[in-house]
């Protein structure tokens, strides 16, 4: 865990930063930005400070790691209620402020016919959901459901959060 | 409007079948590998040793402080986890070019293969023990039709789906209204061209649509492929184009005896091990790219 968040709060991550599934990255660079691709049912979540331009991104797999604490521990990234409290603390380790965050998220999808056996989308997106309401943190923007594959990108300098599925971006934040 | 033939004539465009792949999984099919046959092919290719040497040495393998020679290391590894490696390094050499037309990069396609293998294998294990060997080779092979598809129609593929696309519409409903045949049909067909064993291209044929128990072509491998590939969907494996935008059959959790916290452990699992495989083999990191 020391490894990944060291990695997740290192201040020299710089350029085109890409995040794979269970994983986490921030930055203070102004120029950097931030991107995963193929979320499914994974989510992805971005976070930014407007003022210090700091922001990162999470992208995980599952829900919690509650039945998992091995893996939890050696990949907090992998787990919604370990890689979004790690997500903000790296965040704040930087500088960023919590009053100041503006938070997206992407994602969340689910297999056609799922009617409840697994739910592997929609058990991310309530977890998350839950996590934000217990800490009062609202989403500024989201884009999550269906069944389609999205690829999530924020610029750091201005905190732009867009969107792609098929190669058709949409802006999902702006100031 | 094109035919199966046409693509699977195609296959002379694409890498051929190892003839390893094919003569290793006719052994498993048959009940096993000859150990004397496997240590024999890997001092014979130099790529194979040296994933042997990687693999045997690695913490995944508790070699923490120890170093352990090619002779050591075949012997620690023993006859299964060694067919393992042959197979995952002899299919990468099929599978790590494809990928772009389903909106993955190149190598995701060969680590969703290494994923359905894991996840089958796992699933197998508990429900059908004496088939797990199999069942990981057709979680692996489950796929080989996209890499025809892709050889015959290139980056194109998608285009030629674009009409029927629609939210309501499974991916393979997809390519049949616009091919007449999907993805899952060219694979088994070409399982059956290499010879492959029935077993194989039943489970490559049935891996989105499995039989329901008293449906003609059930069986226990379709289903646990057809699991394992949903398994591969939650562990962000090969998310490409086609999205989620696949079904699962409602008999498959109750003959696999799946639960969602077990389901969930396995996707961590099949991930986790993924990556370790691909770390291990030196493969092309597979970032997924173009949602």
């Amino acid at each position: 865990m020391a490894s990944l968040l060291n990695k997740a709060s290192s201040a020299k991550n710089t350029g085109r930063i890409t995040v794979g599934v269970a994983d986490l990255q921030v930055s203070s660079d102004p120029a950097a930005c931030i991107i995963t691709h193929a979320l499914g049912s994974c989510i992805g979540v971005t976070v930014y400070d407007p003022v210090a331009k700091i922001g990162g991104m999470l992208h995980f797999m599952l829900p919690s790691g509650r039945g998992n604490a091995e893996k939890a521990k050696a990949n907090p990234a992998m787990f919604g209620d370990s890689g979004v409290p790690l997500l903000f603390r790296s965040c704040y380790d930087l500088g960023a402020s919590k009053e100041r965050l503006i938070v997206c998220a992407a994602g969340g999808a689910e297999i056609m016919n799922d009617s409840g056996q697994f739910k592997i989308g929609s058990r991310n997106r309530t977890i998350l959901r839950q996590l934000f309401w217990k800490n009062n943190i609202l989403l500024a923007a989201d884009e999550t459901g269906g069944s389609i594959s999205r690829t999530l990108q924020i610029d750091l300098g201005d905190g732009r959060v867009s969107f792609k599925h098929k190669g058709e971006e949409k802006v999902l934040w702006s100031a | 409007m094109v035919s199966m033939k046409d693509i699977i004539r195609s296959g002379d465009r694409m890498a051929a079948m190892p003839a390893t792949i094919v003569k290793l999984t006719a052994a498993i099919a048959q009940g096993g590998t000859d150990p004397d046959e496997i240590a024999s092919l890997i001092r014979s290719d130099e790529v194979l040793t040296a994933a042997v040497l990687r693999r045997a040495n690695s913490v995944l393998y508790g070699a923490q402080g120890s170093t352990f020679d090619l002779r050591q290391s075949i012997v620690r590894l023993g006859t299964k986890n060694l067919t393992h490696i042959i197979m995952e390094q002899k299919s990468s050499d099929m599978f790590a070019q494809a990928g772009t037309a389903f909106g993955l990069s190149r190598g995701a396609l060969w680590r969703s293969g290494i994923g359905g293998a894991i996840g089958a294998e796992f699933i197998a294990k508990r429900v059908l023990p004496e088939g797990s060997e199999l069942a990981y080779v057709a979680g692996l092979m489950r796929d080989i039709g996209k890499i025809a598809l892709e050889s015959f129609f290139g980056d194109q593929y998608f285009k030629t789906l674009e009409p029927h696309i629609h939210s309501s519409r499974s991916f393979v409903e997809c390519e049949r209204l616009a091919l007449g045949f999907d993805h899952a049909e060219v694979g088994s067909e070409m399982a059956q061209a290499w010879g492959l064993p029935e077993e194989l291209s039943g489970a490559i044929r049935w891996h989105h649509e499995p039989p329901a128990p008293g449906e003609e072509g059930h069986a226990v491998l379709n289903d646990i492929v057809h699991a394992a590939d949903a398994v591969c969907l939650w562990a962000g494996l090969a998310v490409g184009h086609d999205g989620l935008a696949y079904t699962i059959a409602p008999h498959v959790r109750q003959s696999l005896r799946l639960n969602r916290r077990e389901t969930e452990n396995e996707i961590a699992h099949v991930w986790t091990e993924a990556r370790a495989i691909e770390e291990g083999l030196n493969a092309p990191t597979a970032q997924e790219k173009i949602a």
